[in-house]
């Protein structure tokens, strides 16, 4: 039996994958993709599994072109994961998650993806623009598109209507 | 599937204080606007905000970066008052406290004013735009008022039990 791989990206994306963690209860083994220099993220989850770092690309202040570098790295890094110890790779919904998803849906594990559970009406940039997600997100539940695309996702959004349809509801 | 919230780890008191929480990149304005209510049962997480220069003025006052147990604190607090973040959804849902979310429109990339007043209102919790003094202290008064708790099944538990159903 092969474990599982948590993206813990850093503050909420930590949380969720903290509290999935706790419910899987050492039924499978289950080890953390952290962010590079996140002392937070370390302390957070030090002593639960195994933690691999890997570069966080886009913090909330980067412009987008100067983290096209950043993303580079973290492919780099992602490439260090022994992927082939696990089943399933998990993320929570942040561009911290891109390098490590697709590097993992290469190996040929099964994708997961869990959106935030903020995300009400707007998807985030990286569950929406992401092409490992693309057309997936409208479907909860399992679902097998393309060989980058997640298995599984979860979330209070979905595409089913369109984002400025759902605006108009909550307004009216 | 239920909304993700962390699993109780500590049993819920009322110890006397206000946590209030501002996340990984902290929230000044909310840190100042909760110094000037001159309220004396104050905790305060700043995160990358250093607190230093909060607890030079405050001395009295419980201000720390971060805990990796913000747990322990959530579960004593009498109120939490925090950002749009994933602490408004634990205290709510885990140790069903009474919350108010204060919108930082720092947060750009993060989740719409829509989302956070959204989510607000299904956990139960107060939703303000932006810190106000005023405000917070008649919230803070009448919280026997207007606090509900709201209770979900836990969507974390579910996905759990995927990921290892699948993993066999």
């Amino acid at each position: 039996m092969k474990g599982v791989l948590l993206i813990a990206s850093g503050g909420g994306h930590t949380g969720h994958a903290y509290t999935v963690y706790q419910f899987i209860n050492n039924r499978i083994k289950a080890d953390f993709i952290i962010p590079e220099n996140d002392p937070f993220t370390f302390k957070k989850l030090e002593g639960l599994g195994r933690l691999y770092p890997v570069l966080k690309p886009l913090e909330p202040k980067t412009p987008f072109i100067k983290a096209i570098p950043g993303f580079i790295k973290a492919f780099m890094e992602s490439r260090k994961i022994p992927f082939h110890e696990y089943n399933t790779i998990v993320c929570f919904g942040s561009n911290h998650c891109i390098a490590p998803f697709l590097m993992a849906k290469l190996h040929g594990l099964i994708g997961a993806v869990v959106e935030d559970v903020m995300r009400i009406v707007t998807p985030s940039r990286a569950v929406d623009s992401s092409p490992m997600y693309r057309n997936t997100y409208s479907s909860p539940g399992p679902s097998r598109k393309r060989s980058t695309h997640a298995e599984y996702t979860w979330g209070p959004y979905t595409k089913t209507e369109s984002t400025s349809q759902r605006t108009k509801d909550i307004s009216s | 599937m239920g909304p993700l919230y962390e699993n109780r780890v500590y049993e819920p008191e009322n110890k006397g204080y206000i946590l209030v929480v501002t996340g990984t990149y902290g929230y000044p304005e909310l840190v100042e606007t909760m110094l000037r209510t001159g309220l004396d049962n104050l905790v305060i997480q700043t995160g990358r905000d250093d607190p230093e220069k909060y607890r030079a003025r405050r001395p009295d006052l419980t201000i720390f970066d971060f805990d990796p147990d913000i747990a322990r604190w959530i579960a004593g607090a009498d109120l939490v008052i925090c950002h749009q973040g994933r602490t408004a959804v634990d205290a709510a849902l885990t140790y069903e406290k009474p919350v108010i979310i204060v919108n930082n429109p720092r947060w750009t990339r993060a989740q719409t004013v829509q989302d956070t007043y959204l989510l607000a209102k299904k956990i139960g919790a107060k939703f303000y735009l932006h810190p106000d003094k005023e405000k917070l202290l008649n919230d803070i008064k009448s919280v026997d008022d207007w606090f509900k708790p709201h209770r979900y099944p836990n969507g974390a538990k579910n996905i759990a039990d995927i990921l290892v159903s699948i993993s066999f």
